[in-house]
């Protein structure tokens, strides 16, 4: 298992929209995939869990990918979070 | 005729029509429990039927593809399976998880996700409608001229509803920020929410008054009561018709631009002065902030909130006062001793200058929020010189310390001084010199001026925004504005009475900031004025 922790720059925090082309990307990828808080974990192809979360900009995520290729996976989450600007 | 009220203001206006009460419920036989491997098969049909259903809506719908993958979550379907496997039959299972997953949401310590908990209950109630008999239109036989009254109206429900035979809505549950009220708002029809107890008294045809501004509801009312409400609804209309056209007008009097701001106490304030054609916000209160939790809002929680509110303001100002409480309005958490003058006492800017660190975060939000739009400073209570060169020189120390830690924010952020006691109009001349704009708060200021309390029936014919000494005052504190060359606004009662706002124009005042529901009416009195010159 890989993981990194980044910090969510979105303005708006992690709404519906992002959170289901996130939910889309993950349900993609080879390997499991999950988001955690220091209060709970979710699976990052869950759009329940990712908004029960209830991240805010600034909030702390730590990416953990596991299965398939790991590395591959975890760039692509993170690539994606970072990159959300709405 | 009965009478129902809520303080909810949701929607504006007046509609008379018939109820036409939602029956969600279908009226097929009862449900019959089968064994525990037919349940999970019920539901994992009823469940595929619904991501059909939702497939098909979601083609043109961006709600709805937002529902598309809630209905598809694991974490929806894990929910309802293991209470089916505790023994309750499938609509029930469905029933408690939809209550566990809308508590889940409602818990989120923010506005938006938090209403998502609506999305959530709307696709538990398809997939229980699919168990029971099938998903049918709660709003068949809806005839023109109806009010929908229902216990919560759902966001797929705005997919199915005929808004051009609607004339209201009234709903037992809801806020002001439910979905409901934000439609209601964009088509200009009445509504009323959060109203307890309304299914139980009203039913179907039924005539009913929804009175949106009053947040008041009347069944079946009697000749005179219609004709009254009647002859305000078209009162309303008509002049809402004539204000509508001077709403989003930029006014101009001889050659100036003349500014209409709105006064806002939270960023659905700011979104709905927005919407009714503000030309910013002239008074941002940020009291309510620290007034609505037992702690101090965080720098990140108040960064929040004016950075939602500068976004809001789409590039227009947005004018925050700091912090102004004092003995009369306290916070349990600042320890506000007992003052026999809490007028005369420890408050707005007093208790922030003492309260430094506090101060500094709320300053230091400002400034973050100020990368987001054009967004000023002002401080309240202002007496002295020394109280204005002190508050700047911690604005200037939060600056620096961004600006070391590489966080953005407005560097010429304008700072501005509201203009509330007699020795302040005394001054004036120096403050102006020293800031970037005055804003005059006429309620304050009246009360110091006349020392009289105006909730004193003794005293409160003295209580006269018109009185010479008053008067006097805005004479002086407008032309020192104007003669060290900076903006001059107000905010407070006066801004808002249209009956003022010839007798403040010939004082050369530029900037109104006035109450949400008066900036139409005083942009049509500024409008009206200029087509007489």
């Amino acid at each position: 298992m890989v993981s990194k922790t980044i910090v969510l720059t979105a303005p708006n925090g992690m709404h519906a929209r992002p959170a289901g082309e996130l939910v889309k990307l993950a349900k993609g990828l080879d390997g499991k995939v999950t988001l955690a808080t220091a209060v709970k974990s979710v699976s990052a192809a869950s759009m329940l869990g990712i908004l029960s979360l209830g991240l805010k900009s600034g909030a702390e995520i730590t990416v953990s990918a596991e299965g398939g290729s790991e590395e591959a996976n975890l760039a692509a989450i993170v690539d994606f979070i970072a990159a959300i600007t709405e | 005729m009965r009478l129902l009220e809520t303080s909810v203001r949701a929607s504006e206006g007046i509609a008379v029509g018939r109820a036409f009460v939602v029956n969600r419920c279908n009226d097929s036989q009862p449900y019959e429990k089968g064994s525990l491997e037919q349940e999970h098969t019920r539901f994992e049909q009823a469940l595929t039927l619904s991501h059909e259903q939702i497939e098909q809506l979601a083609t043109d719908s961006e709600i709805f593809a937002a529902h598309l993958e809630i209905v598809d979550d694991p974490m929806l379907s894990d929910a309802v399976t293991a209470h089916i496997d505790e023994g309750l039959s499938a609509p029930e299972a469905v029933a408690v998880a939809s209550e566990e997953l809308g508590a889940m949401f409602e818990a989120i310590d923010d506005e938006y996700l938090a209403a998502r908990a609506t999305d959530v209950k709307d696709i538990f109630v398809r997939i229980a409608a699919n168990l029971t008999g099938g998903v049918k239109n709660p709003f068949e036989g809806v005839e023109d001229g109806d009010i929908i009254v229902d216990s919560e109206l759902f966001p797929s429900d705005m997919a199915l509803l005929d808004f051009a035979k609607i004339r209201g809505f009234v709903t037992a549950e809801g806020s002001a920020t439910s979905h409901v009220c934000i439609i209601a708002r964009n088509l200009s029809v009445p509504a009323v929410v959060g109203l307890k107890g309304v299914l139980e008294q009203v039913k179907s045809g039924d005539k009913l008054i929804v009175d949106g501004s009053g947040g008041r509801v009347v069944i079946d009312p009697d000749m005179a009561t219609l004709d009254e409400y009647k002859l305000q609804e078209l009162n309303y209309k008509a002049l809402q018709a004539e204000q509508q056209q001077s709403a989003t007008a930029e006014i101009y009097r001889n050659g100036e631009r003349i500014y209409v701001f709105a006064n806002a106490g939270s960023v659905e304030d700011v979104e709905r002065a927005m919407a009714a054609g503000a030309d910013g916000i002239g008074l941002f209160r940020s009291e309510f902030l620290y007034m609505q939790s037992a702690t101090e809002p965080t720098e990140q929680q108040q960064y929040e909130a004016y950075a939602a509110a500068a976004r809001a303001c789409d590039g227009k100002p947005l004018i925050i006062r700091t912090l102004d409480i004092g003995g009369d309005k306290a916070v349990p958490y600042l320890g506000f001793p007992k003052e026999d003058n809490p007028f005369l006492g420890w408050r707005a800017i007093r208790v922030s200058l003492e309260c430094r660190e506090m101060f500094c975060r709320q300053l230091r939000a400002i400034l973050r929020a100020s990368a987001e739009g054009d967004v000023r400073v002002m401080f309240p209570m202002i007496t002295t010189l020394e109280e204005l060169a002190e508050a700047k020189c911690v604005l200037e120390q939060c600056k620096a310390e961004l600006t070391a830690e590489g966080v953005a924010y407005r560097e010429d952020i304008k700072v501005g001084v509201m203009i509330e006691t007699p020795a302040a109009v005394l001054i004036a001349d120096i403050l102006a010199a020293n800031c970037d704009f005055f804003s005059i708060g006429t309620n304050d200021l009246v009360q110091y001026i006349m020392a009289a309390d105006r909730a004193n029936a003794k005293v409160a014919n003295l209580y006269n925004p018109y009185s010479q000494a008053v008067q006097r005052a805005r004479e002086m504190v407008i032309s020192a504005a104007d003669r060290a060359g900076i903006e001059c606004g107000m905010c407070g009662e006066l801004a808002s009475d249209s009956q003022a706002t010839e007798l403040l124009l010939d004082m050369h005042l530029r900037e109104y900031s006035v109450n949400i529901g008066a900036i139409s009416k005083i942009k049509y009195q500024l409008n009206k004025n200029q087509n007489e010159e």
